[in-house]
Formats: C-alpha cells, sequence, structure tokens
C-alpha cells in the first residue's frame, strides 16, 4: 500500500491544470468585454469553469482514497489482499513488520507459498489456508484465540494469529480476498498464566479448608475428649462452612473454566440410561430424605448409545436432578425421560417443586440469580449450578430450557446431537 | 504384644500432616512415621518397609508421580501398598495412578478424614485375613 501523498506526476498536472484554467478565465473576460467576441468568450469562460469543476471532483476523489490509504496504512493489525490467483496485490506495513518481511518478498507473491499456516504443529493442507476459503466459499474466515492457528515469519518464527479472512465482491462477483490479523503472542501467554492461576488458586484454598474441616470433624467426634452441647453446635458451624467453601470453590472453578470456554470435550460411546441410573443412585438418600420417588424412562429402549463427554454429562444431569429433590417441598415425583427426536436426543428432568416464576424464567441460567421463591425456600443455593448446565450444554452444541409453573413444578430439557457431543479442544477438564 | 502395623504419611501441607497424624493416635492401632516430600519418603523406606503409605500427589521436588515411580522400579519396595491422597483427582491422574498399582485414590477435600482411616483400617483388615 503506498504512502498517502500525492506522487509529483499528479501534483505537477493539477498545478497546470490551474495555470490553464486561469487562462481560459482571464481570455474569457478580455475576449467579452474588450473585444465583445461574445461567442468565443463565452466558450473561453465556460472551458475555465469546467477545469476548475473537475480539478474540485479529482482533489476531493485523491482525498477520499488518501483518507481510506492512511487508515489501512496506520491500522494495527496486518492487512494483505490477494486476487483470485491468490497474488499478493497490496499489504500495509504492519503485515509487513509482523512476518518480517521485505516488500519484495510478499508483492506479486502467491500468499499460499509465502505465509505458512499451522493448527496443530501441522501445516495446514493449501486447500485449508484461510484465504482459500474465504474465496473459494464466498464466506468470512475467523480464527480466534481458540483456534490455534500459527503463521510462520520470514525468519521461520511460528507465532500464534487471530485473523479474519473475507472475499471482496464487487457487484457481485468475488474478485479477490482480504485478510487481517494479528500476532497473539501476549494474549496466549496470558491465557497460559491465567490457567495456571486458577489450578493454582484452587489448591491453595482447598488446602487449608480441608484442615479445617478435618480438625473440626475430629474434636466432633469426640476425639479429643468430649464437648459440651454448645460447644459441639458452634464446631458443628465450623465444620459446615469449610465444607460449603470446598463446594464453592469447585463450583466456581467449574464456571470461570466454562465461561473461558476452556473446557475440553471428550465424547466417548456410552451408554446414557446407564449413566443417569447410576447418578440417580447416587442422589436416592438425599431423594428419600425429600420423599422423591425418580423414576427413569427411555424412548426408544433400548436406548441406543450415544458419543458424550461422561464427566460432562453427569455434572449436567447431577445438577439439574439436584435441583430437582432441592425444590421440591411436598413428596413427589421426579421424572427423567430419555427420548430421540430427528436429530437429537432430548433429555428432560419433571419435578413436581416449587416451579419458577414466569418473570424469572428468562433469567434463571444468569450466573448468580435466583428467583425469589427459591431464594426463600433455600437461602443456601449460589445460583451457579443452571449457568453453569447452560455453559456446558452450548459448548456441546446443545439447547437448553425450562417449562415451569408456580407451584405445580418445573421441568428442564436439554439436546445432544444425534451424532453426539462436539469435540471441544482445551487446556483444562472441568474438575482439576 | 503384638507389634503394630506401619504406616507411611507422606504429606507436604504441615496442618494436613498433624490431622492425620493426631488421628492415627487417637486410634492408636498404628505406628506411624511422617515425611514432609517424597525425597524424604524414600529416605525413611531405606530403614523401615511400612505397611502402606499414604501418599499426597503434589509435592515440591520429585511430586508424588515420580515416587510412585521409583518405588515401583525398585525391587524390594515394589509391592508395598500406596494409597493416594491428592487434593485433586482428574481422570488422567487416577488412571495414571492405577496403572502404577495404587490400592486407592482418594480426593481428600470430599472425604471426612474418619472415612479415611475407615479405608486404611479395610485395608489392613483384608491384609491381616489373608
Amino acid at each position: 500500500m503506498e504512502k498517502p501523498l500525492l506522487h509529483w506526476s499528479v501534483r505537477l498536472v493539477m498545478a497546470f491544470s490551474v495555470l490553464i484554467g486561469i487562462i481560459f478565465v482571464v481570455l474569457g473576460v478580455v475576449e467579452l468585454y474588450f473585444w465583445r467576441h461574445w461567442a468565443l468568450g463565452a466558450l473561453a469562460l465556460v472551458s475555465g469553469f469546467l477545469i476548475f469543476g473537475n480539478l474540485l471532483l479529482l482533489s476531493s476523489l485523491i482525498r477520499g482514497k488518501n483518507h481510506l490509504n492512511a487508515v489501512v496504512f496506520s491500522m494495527g493489525e496486518g492487512l494483505i489482499e490477494v486476487d483470485t490467483r491468490f497474488r499478493i496485490v497490496s499489504f500495509n506495513p504492519m503485515a509487513q513488520k509482523i512476518l518480517s518481511a521485505s516488500p519484495g518478498q510478499l508483492l506479486n507473491k502467491d500468499i499460499r507459498s509465502v505465509i505458512n499456516a499451522f493448527e496443530n504443529n501441522a501445516k495446514v493442507a493449501e486447500r485449508d489456508h484461510p484465504i482459500v476459503k474465504a474465496i473459494g466459499t464466498g464466506l468470512k474466515v475467523v480464527a480466534d484465540l481458540d483456534k490455534d492457528l500459527y503463521f510462520e515469519d520470514f525468519n521461520g518464527r511460528r507465532f500464534p494469529v487471530i485473523l479474519s479472512s473475507s472475499p471482496i465482491v464487487l457487484e457481485d462477483k468475488i474478485i479477490g480476498g482480504v485478510i487481517v490479523f494479528r500476532d497473539s503472542t501476549e494474549e496466549k501467554r496470558f491465557e497460559e498464566a491465567e490457567s495456571n492461576f486458577i489450578a493454582t488458586a484452587s489448591h491453595q484454598l482447598r488446602t487449608p479448608l480441608t484442615s479445617m474441616r478435618w480438625f473440626s470433624e475430629m474434636l466432633l467426634l469426640g476425639d479429643v475428649g468430649k464437648l459440651t452441647k454448645k460447644q459441639s453446635h458452634f464446631l458443628e458451624r465450623v465444620y459446615q462452612g469449610a465444607e460449603r467453601m470446598i463446594k464453592l470453590i469447585g463450583l466456581l472453578l467449574q464456571v470461570a473454566r466454562s465461561e473461558a470456554g476452556k473446557i475440553r470435550i471428550e465424547p466417548v460411546l456410552t451408554d446414557i440410561k446407564e449413566a443417569v441410573e447410576n447418578l440417580v443412585r447416587d442422589a436416592s438418600a438425599k431423594a428419600e430424605e425429600k420423599r422423591q420417588e425418580i423414576e427413569i424412562t427411555a424412548e426408544p429402549s433400548p436406548f441406543p448409545k450415544l458419543a458424550v463427554d461422561q464427566e460432562i454429562f453427569s455434572i449436567v444431569v447431577r445438577n439439574l436432578l439436584d435441583n430437582a429433590i432441592t425444590y421440591s417441598s411436598k413428596p413427589g415425583k421426579i421424572i427423567i425421560s430419555l427420548s430421540k427426536n430427528k436429530d437429537e436426543v432430548e433429555i428432560s428432568v419433571k419435578d413436581e417443586g416449587i416451579g419458577i416464576p414466569k418473570k424469572s424464567q428468562e433469567h434463571i441460567f444468569e450466573k448468580f440469580f435466583r428467583a425469589d421463591n427459591a431464594l426463600a425456600y433455600s437461602p443456601d443455593g449460589w445460583g451457579l449450578s443452571l449457568s453453569l448446565a447452560k455453559y456446558l450444554v452450548e459448548a456441546w452444541g446443545g439447547k437448553i430450557w425450562c417449562v415451569s409453573e408456580v407451584d405445580k413444578g418445573a421441568e428442564f430439557l436439554f439436546t445432544i446431537p444425534e451424532s453426539g457431543m462436539q469435540v471441544r479442544e482445551g487446556w483444562a477438564r472441568l474438575n482439576e | 504384644m503384638e507389634t503394630k502395623r506401619k504406616i507411611l504419611i507422606i504429606e507436604d501441607e504441615e496442618p494436613l500432616q498433624e490431622a492425620i497424624q493426631a488421628k492415627f493416635r487417637s486410634k492408636n492401632q498404628y505406628q506411624v512415621l511422617t515425611a514432609f516430600s517424597a525425597e524424604a519418603g524414600l529416605g525413611v523406606l531405606v530403614k523401615e518397609t511400612p505397611d502402606l503409605i499414604w501418599l499426597d500427589l503434589l509435592l515440591p521436588g520429585m511430586g508424588g508421580f515420580q515416587f510412585l515411580q521409583n518405588l515401583r522400579s525398585t525391587p524390594q519396595w515394589k509391592n508395598i501398598p500406596v494409597m493416594v491422597v491428592s487434593v485433586s483427582g482428574t481422570p488422567e491422574k487416577i488412571q495414571r495412578a492405577f496403572e502404577l498399582n495404587v490400592i486407592d485414590y482418594i480426593v481428600k477435600s470430599q472425604y471426612r478424614l474418619e472415612d479415611i482411616v475407615k479405608k486404611v483400617d479395610d485395608f489392613m483388615t483384608s491384609r491381616a485375613d489373608k
């Protein structure tokens, strides 16, 4: 991309035009005023003004073009334009800087051979090069931080890159493509630091809480002598507080990781009905305490196996089931049903509990949100488990929603694509 | 008098180490050996052969997995039972630990100390029966 200055030849032509314009105007005035040659005078005058008009038009065009050039020239991102044969037509200084290239190394070269892209340490095939895809499909191609796309500069240094690549369309025809990119080394470094931070923080928080929990437990069990009723009661509070904090840290960790979109999803073929049965067994003590009968239905039976990440699937079902039990105020039934639609599997957890007020339903999946009746009925909740469930379901390519009526119960439904959960690369498992 | 069974506790967090020792002392069933690092644990093993090792994984220096590998590759130690009691339990770590032949993997924040000690008791009893 040339510098936003006027070329000397353009300046010369413009200066010459101004001169001619002035001569024509002067000539016109002289013809008219002194010699009274009406026709000639008028012609000269009109020609003079026409020249000035054109000059005005030209200079505004140049200004517009220069303005655009200046914007592209000073952009913080690298920009490269190619034609339909992938030859580099123009580029800005930032592109040159990021790639450590001289202008000659880029101009008129085939972008597929001068800019190598890598994904997972393997060279990206020519047909999968972002610019080739953009021109080939006519659609914008975006690679964000999660994509783990790398470019190699002219010194052979590989660096992570964030880019967007689009076809250039003129009058419904693709005439080339443009790629805008930046070096994301800093962002990557920050992301890694963040992942270490979360893991370390959770370990550092859990250790003292575990010791609080263990020591108070020993005191409560009378390991070091009998306690008075009041002492026991106070200690019970300490013990429960520590236990609650341990759970909260686990949950916050899960939410932080999901929210950062960094959860790894590794689906394997699973009998999900059996997985649900196991979860129901785990919850049976709590269900019995609240006098809830849990029923599992599956249609068709036997229910086909499905590729799911068991840990993540379990967390979603466990959270929904746990809520169903918690928010059931009277003895009742909880039904978990598995069904198969055209292209997805639908799982529903339905209770006969306190339900969700209409006005709260649209907020129910928001972080820390708790409906008024839920808050009154069970003040201890955190309002995190549903937002976590939503993150996870959407991360695997499913949908989650709820149907409810106050005092009648709530039904939470979610889907998994028939082909299974979408695989996701990421730096963390949900629990670590 | 019957000689007490020995248990080696490898745990670097001082408060947790104290809690575990106190718990075992109150039961007075075992002789408790302690180490605050994997290296110190190996040092204990030179002199003593415990009936069970209680092993934390996140340790300064060598680390729990390296300790386990050393243990399993040394003929006189390779059959010593190990119970992992760690703060984190990813499926990968659990699998790796079981490949190194541990008898159990416990995520410590999820258990009461009483219940972990119960697991130790059960294991020791099952051993005594044999």
